[in-house]
């Protein structure tokens, strides 16, 4: 369902999410629901893109997919051209520890573990030696703006640095995609927008994929694409540049 | 957090109370037999200082005879030789069949109760041979033999009645002799110390005492002369001091001055009584009053009472009849076994579900640590090396517990005879290491179950918000 205009403007791109004829479904015969229908959608090396849709659209079986969180009931998810439903076990965790950097709306972080404890836990997942993991977590905690905090647990945190931890968190093992599912839900204005903005520099400085589920709609200022999903499919892919002049009427249809 | 600090005490307690429990049960076990062993080698001498009196003056039994043959022991064997004037040979030949009839009525004696009394009604082993000298009697209990389908005694009927028609007339005429020779080394030894017991001679042995027992055929080269003339002037003193509480006087006076009913003044309630020196004193002055000899002053009234309770003690600790180290692995018996066993299970299953509590309640954040790229092994290995620790820790408060606690029961049970028992420390101890090994094996096998399902946690769980 993507439209024409898009795929022609995105088509010099490097691709790297592809779904071809994603369908999930819960249940059998009779009582079958479906939750995707059918969704091919594709997001390019380095943008920004923001899915949206109501709750029960859909929204976060399709996250789930193309996070390698979940497996689908027919169709495919390619990440970076490889086929998620042909990988191991061990090569499902070795995709989620280098390659996808996962942010929550609740933050996640574990409760016992101080701030560069959190930041360093992937690292040690991929077998990075302590000296070294430390290093990168306090450069990244230092990218965040919570350098001075490191000993810090999450309960002596406010929300935004917890989603900061978070972020510095997902970033540790250079991955190719940020998946942030409501990234913003949670915090208030301010610290939304302090957020957004981390996210706006790890886009543009270092080339990060993001992938952003939200409500927020100040996320239309950053993001390069919005996706919207409906009744498990996608209804349409606008660039930003289009959507400013037909905001009122997408205002309306809300 | 506090919350989960309580419930892992809970489980840690868990594991140190089954730990506890089995570490109580083997301890216990070990400490109350190497105790019971040492009241046994106590009592043994003692008792070896008995009996060689009562031969000195009364002749074995045909039974005792027997016995003794069967057993092989080379003392007793060689005083048989001696007395009977049988060649060495003769008397091997005469323990076999004193060995093989001991065997047959093993075999009787440990027949089902219903199959014995139908065999050969109320008689004893020995009884039932008697009377199967008679042909008839014999043939009736060869018959019952095929009716109850039972094995012969000695496994072959032939050999058995062999045994009772040719090699038992040999045997009895055997113990004949050896009773007959034994009467006339009592006779000797009479004639040597006219007018005194046997307790009065070995009480203050003459420098020719030994010799002239060996010159009469008796095996004394394991006697200790010392400890003989100990038994025998303990032995007649407390044969004394019963005389002398037993007359009418003496227990009148002794009721009204010490807290014992006068029904009840005895020789086991006044030695009990008597616990110091103080009570010594007056014990000693009450027999002085009554015309006890010179030497029993307040220090050997004293010493005749320790060494009464003690003895009474080793006997209350090594039990009725021959002592028996008892059955089952470990000194335990099978139903031990099943309550350590059931007490593991209730353990195994408490821990589980203590740890399903707990991968549950971090569901989040184990599917967290997914997403972040940890391997189905290793959210495995955290939760069962979790419950390893509380393993080690649970497993070494129920040590030191079961520990003291057996020590603590050994004192009741046994009184200080349980002090004799540091030779199964050894024991013990690895008894103990063997109780953490299980403890914390049963926390590793606990925790399986759980970490499996923590394992297979979807990451996806991690998106959920709650």
């Amino acid at each position: 369902m993507v439209t024409a205009a898009t795929n022609e403007a995105q088509a010099d791109k490097a691709v790297i999410i592809r779904t071809l004829g994603l369908e999930k479904s819960y249940g059998m015969g009779e009582a079958i629901t479906y939750a995707l229908r059918g969704v091919d959608a594709t997001i390019y090396r380095s943008e920004f893109i923001a899915v949206m849709g109501p709750s029960g659209s859909g929204k976060s079986t399709f996250f789930n997919m193309i996070g390698a969180l979940d497996s689908s009931t027919k169709g495919k998810i390619l990440i970076d051209e490889v086929d998620v439903a042909q990988l191991s076990a061990v090569e499902l965790a070795f995709l989620r520890c280098q390659k996808i950097g996962y942010i929550f709306q609740s933050y996640n972080l574990i409760r016992y573990m101080t701030a560069i404890e959190n930041v360093t836990v992937p690292m040690t997942f991929a077998g990075v030696a302590p000296e070294e993991a430390r290093r990168r977590g306090m450069a990244l905690l230092d990218l965040v703006g919570l350098k001075d905090r490191w000993s810090h647990r999450p309960i002596e945190m406010s929300g935004g640095q917890q989603q900061r931890v978070a972020i510095a968190r997902s970033m540790c093992n250079n991955p190719k995609i940020l998946l942030a599912d409501e990234p913003t839900g949670n915090l208030d204005l301010k610290t939304g927008q302090d957020i957004l903005n981390i996210l706006q520099r790890i886009n543009k400085e270092l080339g990060v994929t993001i992938v952003c589920a939200t409500h927020d709609h100040r996320l239309l200022n950053v993001c390069d694409r919005i996706m919207w999903i409906r009744d498990g499919g996608v209804e349409r892919v606008e660039n930003r540049a289009n959507i400013k002049i037909t905001l009122a009427s997408i205002e309306g249809r809300a | 957090m506090s919350y989960r600090m309580f419930r892992s005490s809970v489980t840690v307690s868990i594991l140190a109370l089954a730990v506890a429990f089995l570490v109580h049960m083997l301890s216990y076990g070990l400490l109350e037999q190497a105790a019971r062993n040492v009241a046994y080698r106590e009592l043994q001498e003692q008792r070896a200082f008995g009996e060689l009196l009562t031969r000195m003056t009364t002749a074995d039994t045909q039974e005792s005879i027997v016995h003794n043959l069967a057993s092989g022991a080379r003392a007793h064997r060689n005083e048989y030789q001696a007395w009977s004037g049988e060649s060495p040979a003769a008397v091997e030949g005469a323990g076999r069949i004193a060995a093989k009839l001991e065997q047959a009525a093993d075999y009787l004696d440990h027949l089902p109760a219903a199959t014995r009394a139908a065999l050969m009604a109320d008689l004893t082993p020995r009884q039932l041979f008697d009377r199967l000298k008679d042909p008839i009697n014999w043939r009736a209990f060869s018959v019952r033999l095929r009716e109850l389908s039972l094995r012969s005694p000695l496994g072959d009927l032939r050999q058995f009645k062999r045994l009772l028609f040719d090699q038992l007339p040999v045997l009895m005429e055997f113990t004949d002799s050896v009773q007959k020779g034994h009467q006339r080394a009592i006779a000797q030894i009479a004639q040597q110390y006219p007018g005194l017991a046997a307790q009065q001679v070995a009480a203050h042995p003459p420098p020719d005492f030994l010799p002239t027992l060996r010159g009469t055929g008796f095996t004394v080269e394991n006697v200790q002369l010392d400890g003989l003339r100990a038994y025998a002037e303990r032995t007649q003193d407390i044969a004394a001091v019963n005389r002398l509480i037993l007359m009418q006087e003496t227990r009148a006076r002794i009721a009204r001055e010490s807290q014992i009913n006068l029904e009840s003044v005895g020789l086991d309630e006044v030695m009990q009584y008597v616990d110091g020196k103080k009570r010594a004193k007056w014990l000693s002055e009450v027999l002085m009053g009554a015309g006890a000899p010179k030497h029993f002053t307040s220090a050997r009234v004293l010493d005749l009472a320790t060494t009464y309770v003690h003895e009474h003690k080793l006997e209350d600790a090594v039990g009725e009849g021959d002592f028996k180290i008892e059955g089952g692995w470990l000194g335990m018996s099978a139903r031990t076994w099943w309550l350590i066993a059931l007490s593991f299970l209730v353990c195994v299953v408490g821990v589980a579900n203590a740890l399903l509590m707990s991968v549950t309640e971090r569901f989040t954040e184990i599917a967290t640590m997914k997403c972040l790229g940890a391997m189905d092994v290793f959210v495995m290995i955290l939760f069962v090396f979790e419950a390893m620790i509380q393993g080690v820790i649970g497993g070494g408060v129920g040590l030191v517990l079961g520990f003291i606690l057996a020590v603590l029961r050994g004192l009741a049970d046994l009184w200080t005879l349980i002090t004799g028992a540091t030779g199964a420390l050894g024991e013990v101890g690895i008894g103990m290491a063997v109780s953490l090994t299980i403890g914390v094996g049963l926390a590793a096998l606990a925790a399986v179950g759980p970490s499996f399902i923590a394992a297979r946690l979807p990451p996806m769980e991690a998106m959920r918000v709650d």
